[in-house]
């Protein structure tokens, strides 16, 4: 069966951020952990598979960037040969 | 299993070692915890793998396991003990290491404040001939094997403690699991208390589908 691993570091630092709040450990231990426990499922049968998880934090959504589209991109280029 | 509410010994005079002030007795009745067992196991790396079953096993069964692991703080450890044992209905023992007299002492304690106790040692009447009387109660054998400790601990806890029923076979598997999880964890999982333990597994469980056998569903 195909197993997810959480996507990017969205995904780990989530669940080291959960680990912080309900656990009270540092954030450093906590990201730590959440790495270990993370390749420890990919590695062992007994996981059972996880599907990938979309980040809640409007931060970090509100950071990606979109690449300007194809299209629209070719015609200014072309326009300018003109 | 009716259920004890916390012995609170209220008679020490202020200069006894275990003089608990009018706030610490309120705190035990209040943090009385009637799913608490209190771990008086030895604090050693020989000793991990039999700390992992008994951790696993317990949990299994719903129970709190308590353990007076860290000494950061600068209280009297004695102290501390002793209201980690009030606050505990339950308690276990562990007097593999003969030449350490603090778990036949902390023994003693939880046996004069009514404590139901699992008793348990490396070797089968070894003990007996230092504490011969203790010749009344059953003390368990594990012989050094987290197995042989799972399976006399099951039978005892579904005796004493739980309505559960648990195969070995489930325990063991889930004992194996843990093992896993604290050879990935490393030093880490050394530095947890065992309530951080298992909510790191409840979180492991969750996120990465880390299954253990005979968890309850949450």
């Amino acid at each position: 069966m195909m197993k997810f691993r959480l996507v990017g570091m969205t995904g780990i630092e989530r669940v080291a951020d959960r680990m912080h709040k309900e656990i009270g450990l540092s954030h450093a231990t906590s990201l730590r952990i959440t790495r270990k426990l993370s390749r420890l499922a990919e590695s062992v049968a007994w996981a059972r598979p996880v599907l990938a998880t979309k980040t809640t934090d409007k931060k970090a959504k509100s950071s990606v960037k979109f690449a300007p589209k194809k299209s629209k991109a070719r015609k200014k280029s072309q326009g300018s040969h003109r | 299993m009716a259920s004890a509410g916390p012995l609170v010994p209220d008679w020490f005079s202020n200069a006894h070692p275990l003089h608990l002030s009018a706030e610490e007795q309120r705190d035990i009745k209040d943090g009385f915890d009637a799913k608490g067992i209190f771990l008086n196991i030895p604090y050693s790396p020989r000793y991990s793998n039999l700390e992992i079953a008994i951790l696993s096993t317990v949990t299994a069964y719903d129970l709190v396991p308590y353990m007076a692991k860290d000494r950061s703080s600068l209280e009297i450890r004695i102290q501390k003990i002793a209201r980690m044992m009030l606050q505990c209905r339950f308690g276990l023992s562990d007097l593999s290491y003969a030449l350490r007299l603090n778990m036949p002492l902390e023994l003693g304690l939880q046996l004069a404040w009514g404590k139901e106790v699992f008793v348990v040692t490396r070797k089968r009447y070894r003990n007996l001939r230092s504490i011969s009387d203790l010749n009344f109660a059953d003390i368990h054998a594990h012989e050094g094997s987290p197995d042989k400790l799972i399976r006399d601990l099951s039978r005892w806890l579904e005796q004493n403690c739980s309505d559960r029923r648990l195969s070995d076979k489930r325990l063991i598997e889930r004992y194996r699991r843990w093992m896993s999880i604290r050879r990935s964890l490393g030093s880490d999982f050394d530095r947890l208390n065992p309530k951080e333990i298992a909510a790191m597994i409840d979180i492991a469980k969750d996120e990465f589908g880390l299954e253990l056998p005979a968890s309850r569903a949450r």
